[in-house]
């Protein structure tokens, strides 16, 4: 098997996202020799979160320039780290921060690149990786040759390392930046326009809203509001996600009634996002394929619908129940203020 | 397109971008798409930079069957009469290709009540 550099960046409080450790579970499944690359502000702490995972070396790229991300700072710090492990197989988790700059470093490395891979095992005595083409529509297992390679992991597709933190013995790489190379300065992140954040890629549950929420109810009225207020009150309970199908998302356009907290980022489907949790439960989705796309990562899924042959449920999910979400909803939601109560009390 | 811009030694790049502004200085704010629906603001000197765009502060396309349709008489058919031609990405092997299972065994619940179906996908939730 390959030697395997795991590069991993630092988040902006310093610690290692869910998304690192699966990539570093996926990594450890595969044998041979691993060697953790770091980039960070502090690579050292981060080190030491990960100093029981076995891996043979620690590199690290650390410094003030390598706190935010940043192409220039992160592309030749990831360089560095490659070139300085000498790896033939390059793991990455599919951070926004790697699937910027690691396309580029192949082409430095004289390398190959794959992203959203979402398995990746040894076969035939080298490594393979499995993706999905055609919007998720088909699932493909691939070997390269060429070396090194680098993949980017997708989320939510490995267990992720549990281990205890132990001392890591961090060897800092120079990285060499040529002069005048930072000429972007990162300013921070911005949430989209509305009430709160509602998409959380680390939750483990995907509460997935279709526009039946904004469709006239059995008393002849809308209740865009209370569809809101619901959902809100839900998500802030359960720390869910929030995805929306891609016939909600378009209501916005037709001047109907919406619900503010969802914009176009929220969608989920063929055209939007294909997010990773253990657990789905969509409500008042309608549509078949493509839409339901945004269903194939999500582990066990459960629907709430007033029509029994609905395509997002019958086939699609483990359990659909036949009842008004409004209903289901607002006790749900009076269940978890009890609990909440109780725990309190 | 990092690789465009590798080649191009463009070393200011931003991928996902939703939003682009000309400051009066001539340095570009850049909006990009991160984690969790966020985006990362950024400021850019100034070109050269390269930006993939994302969609803006538009949602999709509407869905347009009329153009799946054109596609599928048009489109497809001199797909499937073209050669192959090499482009320098080979190497790869495909080992596998295969097709999701589709079906799940749906338990429709029809008769309980909402409190009833509330408590049952609060257990689901908590793991109970």
């Amino acid at each position: 098997m390959d030697d395997t550099l795991l590069l991993v960046h630092t988040e902006a409080d310093g610690s290692l996202a869910k998304i690192a450790r699966e990539a570093l579970g996926a990594a450890r499944s595969l044998g041979g020799s691993l060697t953790i690359g770091l980039v960070g502000g502090d690579a050292q702490a981060a080190a030491g979160s990960l100093g029981g995972c076995g891996a043979a070396r620690f590199l690290g790229a650390s410094g003030e320039m390598f706190r935010q991300p940043r192409y220039a700072t992160d592309a030749a710090a990831a360089e560095a780290l490659c070139r300085a492990s000498g790896a033939q197989l390059i793991l990455a988790p599919a951070t926004s921060r790697w699937a910027r700059v690691l396309p580029g470093v192949a082409l430095r490395l004289g390398g190959r690149v794959d992203t959203h891979a979402t398995r990746v095992f040894p076969s035939e005595g080298a490594p393979a990786i499995a993706r999905w083409y055609y919007r998720q529509r088909m699932e493909a297992v691939l070997l390269r040759p060429q070396r090194p390679w680098i993949v980017l992991l997708e989320a939510g597709c490995h267990p992720a390392w549990t281990g205890a933190p132990a001392s890591a013995a961090l060897e800092n790489v120079p990285v060499d930046l040529p002069e005048g190379a930072i000429r972007t300065t990162v300013n921070g992140l911005r949430a989209p326009q509305a009430e709160e954040q509602t998409i959380r890629p680390e939750a483990d549950l995907l509460f997935v809203a279709g526009a039946g929420w904004t469709k006239k109810q059995s008393d002849g009225a809308t209740h865009a509001d209370d569809a809101e207020r619901l959902i809100l009150e839900f998500l802030r309970r359960t720390q869910a996600s929030l995805g929306g199908s891609k016939s909600l998302v378009d209501l916005s356009g037709e001047g109907q009634a919406v619900l503010r907290c969802m914009t176009h980022l929220n969608q989920v489907g063929q055209t939007g996002a294909t997010p990773r949790h253990p657990k789905g439960l969509s409500t008042c989705c309608h549509g078949e394929e493509p839409h339901v796309v945004g269903w194939r990562f999500i582990g066990e899924r459960r629907a709430v619908n007033l029509d029994p042959n609905c395509g997002w449920a019958r086939g699609k999910a483990d359990v659909l129940y036949i009842a008004d979400a409004f209903e289901v909803l607002r006790r749900i939601n009076a269940l978890l203020g009890e609990k909440t109560q109780a725990t309190r009390a | 397109m990092q690789m465009v811009g590798e080649r191009l030694g463009i070393l200011d790049q931003f991928q996902g971008v939703d939003e682009l502004r000309v400051e009066p200085d001539g340095s570009l704010e850049i909006l990009e798409r991160v984690e969790g629906g966020k985006h990362q603001v950024s400021v850019c000197a100034g070109p050269p930079a390269l930006l993939g765009w994302a969609t803006g502060h538009l949602p999709e396309p509407r869905n347009n069957p009329q153009v799946g349709m054109a596609n599928m008489r048009g489109i497809l058919p001199a797909l499937q009469r073209a050669k192959a031609a090499a482009v320098g990405g080979g190497g790869v092997r495909f080992v596998e290709v295969s097709l999701p299972r589709q079906q799940r065994e749906t338990r429709i619940v029809k008769d309980l009540s909402p409190e009833q179906i509330a408590r049952e996908i609060l257990a689901w939730i908590s793991g109970d």
